[in-house]
């Protein structure tokens, strides 16, 4: 709290002085960069996210208003705004950016690595694994035959010995037991909210 | 944050860079930047709609103020139902419907009603009819208030009229008055030397159409009832007395009604009607309508339908200077946005 009250202090300092913004920047940036990559799992998109929302953060400065929320309540409000018309759209909005004349960046192999390094793919393995050992027998089984492998009701109700309504409800109970679980890890995997 | 990611820096810098150029664009157009950010685009618009109506509410108001459109516009339900009433008492031409009683009894009595066609209906050769009221103000000088109202009083008495409703304050007061239509001016002239005159109007009101309408029926209905009294002597049986009976009753009370109609509209005819208010000098006009609900009522829906009738005939006007402004804007937008650019 202490900082979010350090936050909306900058914030207003930058109405005048552009340059105070630079500091809020250097502490969000990075939590952002993370909270993009592990939502896209695209580092791309998740650097061009990063930079519309700052930029439009940067340009409706001087309407920030603290509502109890702060400033991370702010950044990522306007975040989370992004990211679902990203997941709506596929497509991530310039205007901002465009606005304030900023040039577009690419991002270089290095910074690539480095932003999939942010997503912790460790991590995100041993959360599904975990999720994974979660689940009861018949729903592991049932998945492992039609999500990975990939073959028909049919095939996997004959293999589960059970009839084909079985099989789905099975595999359909499993993928949701499955993204709650992973939803508990901090994992949103599925796009759209 | 310990710059492992080039993106970042770049954006840091990128951010920094566009700081800047606003706060050099700012020395140039603070004002404009400033309203922009500190305010919502959708309450800019309010803004804008607001000030349009007040403007709009104030040039209609200028423009009918001169000749009190908005009042006139508030006051033409009442008007209209006013002059629909009045109409409906003598639509001109108006045949006078058969019942079916009467038809009944046309049927049976055929070669006797053949006599109702030979009833010629002469227009009346009457003068014109006319319905005449004045009012008048006066303002008189101090202290001599009960004189001149009594003069006042003389005047109606002195002209063969007679003192209809009077009202009197301390230092002013009102008479309404009635005199025969043929002293109506004349009355009216030695009212007005009683003060110097601060209002008068005179209205007339031709309702000969209505009166010589109003005859020709009563006339009709009268040439009726003599053919079913005939009938009455020839009626044969019961049954037919009472057929012509009810036909005879039912034309009896038109004629009535006709006759009621024609009385009022000779009343008012024949005399006149001056409304007189005279106040000492220095008392402040009283009105005369004293504040009741329905009244209050009235006269908010009158000023509410007023109010939008201003708005209206102001928008008329505003519109195509607002055109104008928003072509102005539009084309300087669009040149400083490609200055800009370059």
């Amino acid at each position: 709290m202490d900082e979010d009250g350090d936050d909306v202090e900058l914030i207003v300092r930058s109405w005048d002085e552009p340059e105070a913004f630079g500091v809020v920047f250097e502490r969000h940036a990075e939590t952002l960069l993370a909270y993009f990559a592990r939502r896209t799992f695209d580092p791309g998109a998740a650097a061009e996210l990063v930079a519309e929302t700052f930029a439009q953060a940067f340009a409706s400065r001087r309407r920030f208003r603290d509502r109890g929320l702060g400033a991370t309540g702010w950044l990522y409000g306007i975040a989370r705004h992004q990211l679902s018309r990203f997941f709506r759209t596929g497509a991530i909005d310039a205007r901002a950016r465009r606005r304030l004349g900023m040039p577009e960046r690419e991002v270089s192999p290095d910074d690539y690595e480095r932003i999939e390094e942010l997503i912790d793919f460790e991590r995100v393995g041993r959360a599904i694994g975990q999720a994974f050992s979660l689940l009861s027998e018949e729903q592991r089984e049932a998945l492992t035959l039609r999500v990975i492998e990939g073959r028909p009701y049919r095939e996997v109700a004959d293999a589960l010995r059970c009839s084909e309504e079985a099989a789905r409800a099975r595999v359909s109970r499993g993928l949701k037991r499955l993204g709650r679980s992973l939803d508990a890890e901090g994992l949103e995997i599925k796009p759209g909210r | 944050m310990d710059g492992t990611i080039g993106y970042l820096e770049a954006l840091r810098e990128d951010l920094l860079d566009a700081g800047m150029r606003e706060g050099r664009r700012d020395r140039r157009g603070t004002w404009r930047h400033g309203l922009h950010d500190r305010f919502s685009a959708r309450s800019l618009v309010a803004v804008a709609a607001a000030i349009t109506l007040l403007a709009a509410g104030s040039v209609g108001w200028f423009v009918t103020r001169g000749d009190d459109t908005g009042r006139r516009l508030a006051l033409m339900p009442g008007e209209a139902g006013a002059t629909g009433a009045t109409g409906a008492t003598g639509p001109a031409g108006t045949a006078v419907p058969a019942t079916a009683d009467e038809q009944g009894v046309s049927e049976q009595f055929g070669h006797v009603l053949d006599t109702d066609a030979g009833v010629t209906v002469g227009l009346p050769s009457e003068v014109s009819r006319v319905i005449r009221t004045a009012e008048l103000g006066l303002i008189i000088p101090r202290g001599s208030f009960d004189d001149r109202f009594a003069e006042a009083v003389d005047v109606a008495e002195t002209s063969g009229g007679f003192v209809a409703t009077s009202t009197t304050r301390e230092r002013s007061g009102g008479v309404t008055m009635r005199v025969p239509a043929a002293r109506f001016n004349e009355a009216l002239a030695s009212l007005r030397e009683l003060g110097e005159v601060d209002v008068q109007t005179v209205e007339g009101r031709d309702v000969t159409a209505e009166y010589v309408d109003l005859q020709a029926r009563l006339r009709i209905a009268e040439a009726r009832r003599a053919v079913l009294l005939a009938l009455m002597d020839q009626a044969r049986s019961i049954q037919q007395t009472i057929r012509v009976q009810n036909a005879l009753d039912d034309t009896q009370l038109r004629i009535e009604e006709l006759q009621g109609q024609e009385n009022l509209l000779d009343d008012r005819t024949s005399l006149a009607t001056i409304r007189l208010r005279m106040r000492e000098e220095g008392v402040e006009p009283t009105e005369v309508e004293t504040p009741s609900l329905p009244n209050a009522l009235e006269r908010a829906v009158a000023g509410f339908v007023g109010m939008i009738a201003a708005i209206v005939i102001g928008i008329g006007y505003v519109i195509p200077f607002l055109l104008i402004a928003l072509v102005a804007w539009f084309v300087v937008v669009r040149v400083r946005r490609r200055r800009g650019a370059v």
